[in-house]
C-alpha cells in the first residue's frame, strides 16, 4: 500500500484527474438528450363504429399546404426538374440505375425512387372514363406513341409530390395518418387550383409543357403528377 | 502528516470512483453481446417473421439473442424491457404494445444505456428511441385500395371486414381505405362489420351478411385471416367470384390467390424490417450512429396474381 503513494504516481494522478473528471462529466452528459412526447388525440368519430385511435384533427393539412405551397414547393420543383427525356432512358436500364442519377427517397432501402421532371410534349390520348384520369403525352420527335401519362384527377393517386420535397420528413409528423394527409392536400390542392381550371379534351393534338413529380414503381412508366401544366404559347 | 496521507489517499479513491462511473455509462453498450427481441405471440405469423428474421440476422454479425414475448400487454412488455436492462443487453429490438405504454420502458431503457430500436409500430415520441422502422399501414392500405377499385370497375356493391377496434392498425387500415375508395360514389358499401382479426369470426359474419345482399360484388378485409374466413363462407354460398382483398401477405392467402380465389392482398415486409432494425443497431454500436433518421417509414407491396408466387413467409424473393 505504502508504494502506490509514490511522488511520481501522486504527480501522474494530478494530471489524469482532471482528463477523468472531463471524460466522466462528457459520459454522463452524453447519455440526457433531449426528448419530445408527441401527444396524440384519442377521438372518437361518432359516426363511424370503428375507432381511429391516429386521428388528430388538430393538424389542418391543408393549411400546412397552402402557406409553403407558393413560397416554397413550386419554387423547388421548378429549380430541380430534369428533362423528362435524360429520365426515361435510364429507367429502362432499371429503376435503380436512374433513382441513383436523378431520383430521390427517403432512405436506402423501403422507400421507391421519385423523380422531379419537366417536358414538352403533344396530348395523344385523354382518359376521362376512370375518375384518375390521365392524359397520354408524346414527346418530341412525334411518333404519336405515348412515352408518359400525366394525371388530370379528379383522382388524383400516390405521394411523389411530398416524397421529393427535401424540406418535408416524416420524423416532423405525428404519425403516419398526418403524413399522408399532407400528401393528400398537396393532391388536391393540384386538382383544385390547376388541374380543375384546364379543359384536356380541347387540348388533345396540342403540345403542352409540364413540370411535375412521380414515383417509380418498377413498371417503367410513368404517371406524373404535375404542379404545372400550360398549352405551349398559352393558346387554348 | 498522516493528514496529507489521508488526503492523497482521498485523492486517489474520488478519481477511482469518477473513472468507474464514467466508464460504467458505457459499460453498458460494451459489455454484454445480447440483442433482446420482444414481439407479440407468435401464434400470429406475422409477429413469428419479425421474430425470426431479427433473429437471424443478429446471430449472422455476432450477437447472442433472446427472444422474448408480450402479448400486447404493456405490464408484460415492461418486465421484459427490465429483464433486457437487468441483463445489460447491447440492444432492444421490439415490436410495441401500445403507442403511449412503451415510452416509459424505452427512456428507462436510454437511461441505462441500452439503445431501442421499433419495429412495425411508432410509438408517439421521438428521442427516445434510436430507430422508429414504421411499416406504413396507411399506404398499404391505400394501396389495397386501389387494386379493390380497379378489380371492381369503379362501381358496384361491396362489404368491409373491420378487425379488432382497440388495435390501432384497424383503424389506421380502414381509414386508408375508404381513402380511396370513397372518392368513387358509385361504389357502394352495403355493410361494415368488425371480425376482430378472426377467420372463424369473419366466416359467420359473411353466412349472415350473404343473407341479405345476394348481389355484392366484393369484400375487402383488414387483415388476411378475415379474408379467408370471408371468401370461405363465400365458396360455401356458391359466390366464389366476389372479389376479395386482404391485408398482411400470408402463405395462405398467397395460395389463394394463386388457385385463383382470393384476389389481392398487401404486404408488409416484417421479415425484412426486423432484419433491417438489427443492422441498424449493429452500425450504431459500432459507429455511434444509423445514418438514417430516426423514423423511417416503410412501404408495404401489393400482391396479386403477378407476384404472389415470388411470396414466401413475409418476404418478396426477386
Amino acid at each position: 500500500m505504502q508504494r502506490i503513494f509514490r511522488m511520481e504516481r501522486i504527480k501522474f494522478l494530478k494530471a489524469g484527474l482532471g482528463a477523468i473528471l472531463l471524460l466522466a462529466l462528457a459520459a454522463l452528459l452524453s447519455s440526457c438528450r433531449l426528448y419530445t412526447v408527441v401527444r396524440l388525440e384519442k377521438n372518437a368519430d361518432a359516426g363511424q363504429e370503428v375507432k381511429v385511435y391516429f386521428d388528430n384533427n388538430a393538424f389542418d393539412a391543408d393549411k400546412y399546404v397552402d402557406a409553403i405551397w407558393e413560397k416554397k414547393v413550386v419554387p423547388y420543383i421548378l429549380a430541380k426538374a430534369v428533362d423528362v427525356r435524360l429520365v426515361i432512358p435510364e429507367l429502362k436500364k432499371g429503376t435503380d440505375a436512374a433513382g441513383s442519377k436523378y431520383g430521390i427517397r427517403d432512405s436506402a432501402e423501403g422507400s421507391p425512387w421519385n423523380f422531379i421532371v419537366k417536358g414538352r410534349g403533344r396530348i395523344v390520348a385523354v382518359h376521362t372514363v376512370s375518375r384518375n384520369g390521365t392524359v397520354d403525352l408524346d414527346l418530341p420527335p412525334y411518333d404519336n406513341q405515348p412515352d408518359l401519362k400525366i394525371q388530370i384527377g379528379p383522382v388524383i393517386k400516390g405521394t411523389s409530390i411530398r416524397d421529393t420535397l427535401n424540406f418535408i420528413s416524416f420524423d416532423d409528423f405525428e404519425n403516419q395518418i398526418e403524413f399522408a394527409r399532407l400528401a393528400n392536400a398537396f393532391n388536391l390542392r393540384i386538382y383544385n387550383q390547376i388541374l380543375s381550371k384546364l379543359n384536356f379534351e380541347s387540348l388533345k393534338d396540342k403540345e403542352v409543357e409540364f413540370d411535375g413529380t412521380f414515383t417509380a414503381d418498377g413498371s417503367g412508366a410513368l404517371m406524373i403528377v404535375p404542379v404545372r401544366v400550360a398549352p405551349v404559347g398559352g393558346g387554348e | 502528516m498522516g493528514g496529507i496521507e489521508l488526503k492523497k489517499g482521498l485523492l486517489w479513491l474520488v478519481a477511482l470512483f469518477l473513472l468507474i462511473g464514467s466508464l460504467s455509462v458505457f459499460a453498458a453498450k460494451r459489455n454484454s453481446n445480447l440483442i433482446v427481441i420482444i414481439t407479440p405471440s407468435h401464434d400470429n405469423p406475422f409477429f413469428k417473421a419479425e421474430a425470426v428474421g431479427a433473429e437471424a440476422r443478429a446471430k449472422e454479425l455476432g450477437y447472442q439473442t433472446l427472444t422474448l414475448i408480450h402479448n400486447d400487454d404493456a405490464n408484460k412488455q415492461n418486465e421484459l424491457f427490465d429483464t433486457a436492462i437487468a441483463r445489460r443487453a447491447a440492444a432492444i429490438i421490439c415490436d410495441n404494445a401500445g403507442a403511449d405504454a412503451t415510452i416509459a420502458p424505452v427512456r428507462r431503457a436510454k437511461a441505462a444505456g441500452i439503445p431501442a430500436f421499433l419495429v412495425d409500430r411508432e410509438i408517439n415520441a421521438t428521442g427516445l428511441a434510436v430507430a422508429q422502422i414504421v411499416s406504413n399501414n396507411y399506404q398499404g392500405a391505400k394501396l389495397g385500395g386501389e387494386e379493390f377499385v380497379r378489380l371492381m370497375g369503379e362501381k358496384g356493391k361491396y362489404v368491409e371486414l373491420v378487425g379488432k377496434e382497440s388495435d390501432t392498425n384497424a383503424g389506421i387500415r380502414s381509414k386508408g381505405y375508404h381513402e380511396v375508395i370513397d372518392q368513387y360514389p358509385d361504389l357502394k358499401l352495403v355493410a361494415r362489420q368488425s371480425a376482430n382479426w378472426s377467420q372463424t369470426e369473419a366466416f359467420s359474419k359473411m353466412e349472415s351478411i350473404i343473407q341479405a345482399n345476394k348481389d355484392i360484388k366484393g369484400v375487402i378485409c383488414g387483415n388476411d385471416t378475415m379474408a379467408m374466413g370471408a371468401m370461405a363462407a363465400l365458396k360455401a354460398a356458391g359466390m366464389g367470384h366476389v372479389i376479395v382483398v386482404g391485408f398482411d401477405g400470408s402463405n395462405d392467402v398467397r395460395d389463394s390467390i394463386l388457385r385463383g380465389e382470393i384476389k389481392a392482398t398487401v404486404l408488409q415486409p416484417a421479415y425484412r424490417i426486423a432484419q433491417l432494425a438489427v443492422e441498424q443497431a449493429d452500425r450504431y454500436l459500432r459507429t455511434g450512429s444509423t445514418g438514417e433518421r430516426e423514423k423511417q417509414l416503410k412501404d408495404c407491396i401489393l400482391i396479386n396474381k403477378a407476384n404472389a408466387n415470388k411470396l414466401e413467409t413475409f418476404m418478396l424473393k426477386n
